[in-house]
């Protein structure tokens, strides 16, 4: 795991930064964690925090259905739908910190918010 | 992205039966929304993004959020409610249509040989287009085939010396088929074509390496033209078609080359 200097660059190290802590069946802790931490940044009355609002939305429905990485039993060989769901997991952390990087570079959000985001992935993930 | 987007509500109160999204893309990020209540979801006719995800609220899911996924394939019809009055769980945010698309597109890639000095690299940015019908109707989601022409070769302060590059880059997402027209009027210079097949992925960006290369091929001064026909049965799929011109010595000339470039795409393979 490493830690991002921007939201571009987490973005690209979001299946790599994931991949352990899905090893380490601490995946679903720490997503629910990131969307905690950011949620207060994003009203959903201020128009333009609408499409991270949405991404947030979307990531806190998903994080309960995040499974741990020994699925149905350790070392059984099998993994039922585990590799699934950490795929959307990194897909929807990806896409978040892609659509914010290019979103506070046109000044939609704040400088502040962008780094809130960047903060809790680096607290979380990194 | 296209922001503000356009407003579904301007649509209704304006009494039209559908909402068009209808918008370059940005970054594969990008997220849109609707507050209106549906009859159906479908491609737009001109988009590049072949499958897009819509999010909306169920009473009967966990987090009260389904997702359904719209292709060229497969549009989606049948009442949704948006819900604005209730809320998605455990965010709290209220209900909506979310949309956003599955494909990834990342324009900061650049191929492993890149060299700013002597490499000019142009994007045709992917179209997002998807509709909203606001009451029931026979869906076809079809999408149009898309022609681009290009009728110089960009000048390259470099090209005089040969081995200067310009990269294409085009949408491919879903396309089956493509037809790629070369011709080079040039009186003086060679032109190498290569033509790869990129997939985008999340990490390192593009799926690299000469697997995805389907055709090499020179040109030379006022050569007769070529035709490369690419079939998804035969060359696989790829997001995006990546057209590699390597200029050759121009024998002192400079400005523009006429090489010309005419590709087709298209979801049906001919």
């Amino acid at each position: 795991m490493a830690p991002a200097a921007n939201l571009l660059e987490a973005a690209t190290k979001t299946p790599s930064n994931l991949l352990p802590l899905w090893e380490a069946s601490t995946l679903q802790a720490k997503v629910i964690a990131f969307w905690q931490a950011i949620d207060p940044e994003f009203p959903d009355e201020v128009d333009s925090n609408q499409p991270v609002s949405n991404w947030i939305a979307i990531i806190a429905a998903f994080a309960p259905s995040i499974l741990d990485y020994e699925q149905p039993a350790p070392n059984s060989g099998v993994g039922l739908n585990t590799q699934a769901t950490f795929q959307t997991t990194v897909d929807y952390i990806y896409r978040l910190c892609k659509f914010a990087y290019y979103y506070a570079a046109q000044g939609l959000i704040s400088a502040t918010q962008a780094a809130a985001i960047l903060t809790a992935y680096n607290a979380q993930f990194a | 992205m296209g922001y503000p987007q356009p407003d579904p509500d301007q649509y209704t109160l304006g009494g039209q039966t559908f909402w068009r999204l209808n918008t370059l893309l940005v970054s594969d990020g990008d997220m849109y929304q609707s507050k209106q209540g549906s009859g159906g979801f479908a491609i737009g006719p001109d988009s590049d993004i072949a499958k897009v995800n819509i999010a909306y609220f169920d009473d009967q899911v966990p987090g009260l959020m389904n997702q359904i996924a719209i292709s060229p394939q497969r549009p989606f019809g049948g009442t949704m409610f948006a819900r604005n009055s209730s809320q998605y769980l455990p965010s709290q945010r209220p209900g909506r249509f979310l949309i956003w698309p599955d494909e990834i597109y990342n324009p900061d890639w650049r191929p492993g040989d890149f060299d700013p000095g002597n490499y000019r690299l142009d994007f045709i940015t992917p179209v997002l287009d998807v509709v909203e019908y606001f009451a029931p109707i026979g869906l076809n989601a079809s999408r149009n085939d898309k022609e681009y022409l290009f009728q110089e070769l960009p000048d390259n302060a470099n090209a005089a010396g040969g081995g200067a590059i310009w990269g294409l880059l085009i949408p491919f997402y879903g396309r089956r088929y493509a037809s790629i027209f070369t011709e080079n009027f040039d009186t003086h210079m060679t032109v190498q074509q290569h033509i790869y097949g990129l997939t985008y992925c999340e990490s390192s960006s593009v799926l690299t390496g000469d697997s995805g290369l389907v055709e090499v091929q020179a040109f030379t001064p006022m050569a007769a033209a070529a035709i490369k026909v690419i079939k998804a049965s035969i060359s696989g799929m790829f997001d995006a078609l990546f057209l590699k011109f390597t200029y050759g010595s121009d024998n002192g000339e400079t400005g523009t080359s006429d090489v010309v470039i005419r590709v087709r795409v298209s979801d049906q393979e001919v």
